[in-house]
């Protein structure tokens, strides 16, 4: 495990072996991180998030409060998602869900998760799209909003 | 073939707001003469592989309808 400089870890976070943390990376409490993670530079992680192995979070990306992130995923950078529709009215009452990302799903550079949505697994999301439904298994979805455009040919799968 | 490979680049094209191909030319290049970006390169090699049977991107990404067309008269 190695923890470069800046990095900023509240408490009850688990990290386990060869995860990478990258400069100024704040990770808020209830975290869980598998093994062989990239968190790279600037990324910000909100409370009760989980974080599967050999996943990978690219520069600048900001992970919501209550997100659950699969094995084998690439969060490209800039990527960005939200939590709750109702920009806090409520507290942070059970409404309150970030996206859930399956293994093998890809999200292209400034994609956008909005709050409460699944991505399948193998699925890319393209760049700049603005995802605000659930996303099926193996599929391409581009947009805004995102729109399934094709299943994912062969020589861009992942697994 | 010929024709329902045009077809399919100009269903791909024509989807995505792009200028449409009258004659197919084994020399034009899908990026750099047609504008196909990542995503269209997508979906036109499902929607052959669905046509054809064939994975046009089996052994890499080909760039030149000619290069398409040899690859499905090979099946």
């Amino acid at each position: 495990m190695c923890i470069s400089a800046n990095v900023i870890i509240y408490n009850n976070i688990s990290i386990n072996k060869n995860t990478l943390i990258g400069d100024n990376v704040s990770i808020f409490s209830n975290v869980n991180i598998g093994e062989s993670v990239l968190i790279s530079r600037n990324v910000t992680i909100n409370s009760d998030v989980e974080i599967g192995d050999n996943t990978r979070i690219m520069d600048n990306s900001h992970i919501t409060g209550r997100t659950k992130i699969g094995k084998n995923v690439f969060i490209s950078v800039g990527v960005t998602m939200a939590n709750d529709n109702l920009f806090g009215k409520n507290g942070y009452d059970d409404e309150v869900k970030g996206p859930k990302i399956n293994d093998y799903v890809s999200i292209g550079v400034g994609a956008i998760l909005l709050p409460n949505i699944e991505i399948g697994e193998g699925s890319i999301v393209a760049a700049g799209s603005v995802v605000n439904k659930n996303v099926p298994e193996n599929v391409i979805v581009s947009g805004n909003p995102a729109k399934v455009i094709t299943r994912v040919p062969k020589y861009m799968r992942r697994k | 073939m010929e024709n329902k490979i045009k077809e399919i680049i100009n269903i791909v094209l024509e989807k995505n707001n792009k200028e449409t191909v009258k004659e197919l030319n084994k020399e034009l290049s899908l990026r750099d003469d047609l504008g196909m970006d990542s995503l269209d390169l997508a979906e036109l090699t499902v929607r052959i592989e669905d046509e054809f049977g064939v994975d046009i991107f089996e052994d890499g990404i080909v760039d030149k309808v000619g290069e398409i067309i040899e690859k499905i008269s090979k099946r």
